[in-house]
Parts: C-alpha cells; sequence; structure tokens
C-alpha cells in the first residue's frame, strides 16, 4: 500500500470518527437525552477506527506508513491534540452554565461533554486535512 | 524570536525536481515539501540535512534566519 492511501485512510477515518462523535453529541442536545441512539456507537466507532488506521498502516511498507506519518503529520496530529485538549477545558464553563440554566441535564451533559472532546482532535485533524496540511 | 526562511524552492527547481521527487528522495510526503517551501512548517534539522544533501548544497544555502534573508 503506498503512502497516500495510508494516508488517505487515515485522515477519511479520523474525520469520520469526529463528525461522527460531533454528531452524537448534537443529537444529544438536541433530543434531550443521553443516548439518541445506541450508546455503543462512538465507543466501537473509536475501536473500528483505530483498527482501519493501524491495519492500514502495517499493510504498507515500512517506508510507505513512515511517509504517511512524516514529521508534518505528526507536528499537526499533535497540534490537533493541544487544540483538543483546550476544547475539553472549556467545554466545562459551557456546559456548567448550560446545566445551571436547565438547558440541558446531567446525564446529557455527561454524554455530549464525553462525545465532543473525544471530537475535538480529530475534526481539528480534519481541518488540517482540509488546509493541506495533513 | 526569529522565524526561519528558506529558499527551497529555487534549489528545487535549478534541479528539475518536483516537489514529490524531493519528497521521495527524503522520505516524507510532497504535501511537507510543500509546507515547508511556502514557510508554513519549519522542518527538523535532521530533515533539513536530508533536504540539503538531496539538493546537494549546504544547510545554509536553503535555510536563514529572517533576520539575516
Amino acid at each position: 500500500m503506498k503512502a497516500e492511501t495510508i494516508t488517505l485512510i487515515r485522515n477519511a477515518s479520523f474525520s469520520l470518527l469526529g463528525l461522527l462523535l460531533l454528531a452524537y453529541a448534537v443529537g444529544v442536545l438536541l433530543s434531550g437525552r443521553p443516548d439518541p441512539v445506541s450508546p455503543w456507537i462512538p465507543g466501537l466507532a473509536g475501536i473500528v477506527t483505530a483498527i482501519v488506521v493501524t491495519t492500514a498502516s502495517f499493510m504498507g511498507e515500512r517506508k510507505a506508513s513512515a511517509i504517511a506519518w512524516d514529521e508534518l503529520t505528526r507536528s499537526e496530529w499533535g497540534r490537533s491534540l493541544r487544540g483538543g485538549y483546550w476544547v475539553a477545558i472549556w467545554l466545562y464553563p459551557v456546559f456548567a452554565v448550560l446545566m445551571i440554566t436547565d438547558i440541558v441535564s446531567g446525564p446529557q451533559t455527561f454524554a455530549s461533554m464525553g462525545t465532543l472532546t473525544g471530537a475535538a482532535p480529530f475534526l481539528l485533524f480534519l481541518r488540517a486535512w482540509i488546509r493541506g496540511r495533513a | 524570536m526569529a522565524g526561519l526562511t528558506n529558499n527551497l524552492k529555487d534549489h528545487r527547481t535549478r534541479l528539475g525536481l518536483t516537489q514529490a521527487q524531493l519528497a521521495k528522495a527524503t522520505d516524507v510526503s510532497r504535501k511537507t515539501i510543500n509546507t515547508i517551501e511556502n514557510r508554513i512548517f519549519t522542518p527538523s534539522t535532521i530533515l533539513s540535512l536530508k533536504i540539503a544533501r538531496a539538493l546537494n548544497v549546504s544547510l545554509h544555502d536553503i535555510f536563514a534566519l529572517e533576520e539575516d534573508a
């Protein structure tokens, strides 16, 4: 498998995971319940993504995997993780306000904060991909 | 803090290399070469040395501190 193919599989998988987690969080907020669909879906999607990306990386030659995960990619992934950290931190005051004002319940907050925290680095990596940096 | 500038594109095109060819010679993706040329991404010392070797020039011929450029 070529480096470009591994990159495409990884970026597409990460993007789909980020969007799915975001959709779940939005679903929680819009439906008013912590499980708008099966609550196993976000976790299973994460595991499937990990399997797909790892398998794709091992199916290619070692050199192709190294190119797919070259220093620009590692730098952008690190940047996405750091951005995700700050998103996670800022979710606390945002959801504190939402809970205090009875806009969302505790279980909803737990479900949406968890999935948004998971989604953030993947969505930031998607942004890097769109901008031609990953 | 001083930024890093480069004239990588000049050296690459002088040798008639495409970004993809230089990327292959240095074991990175074409995007990495592109972002270095556009001064979006600052490469590591190791990658900088690999690029200089692939282009058969000194590191100082390609990279310089912005204040010295």
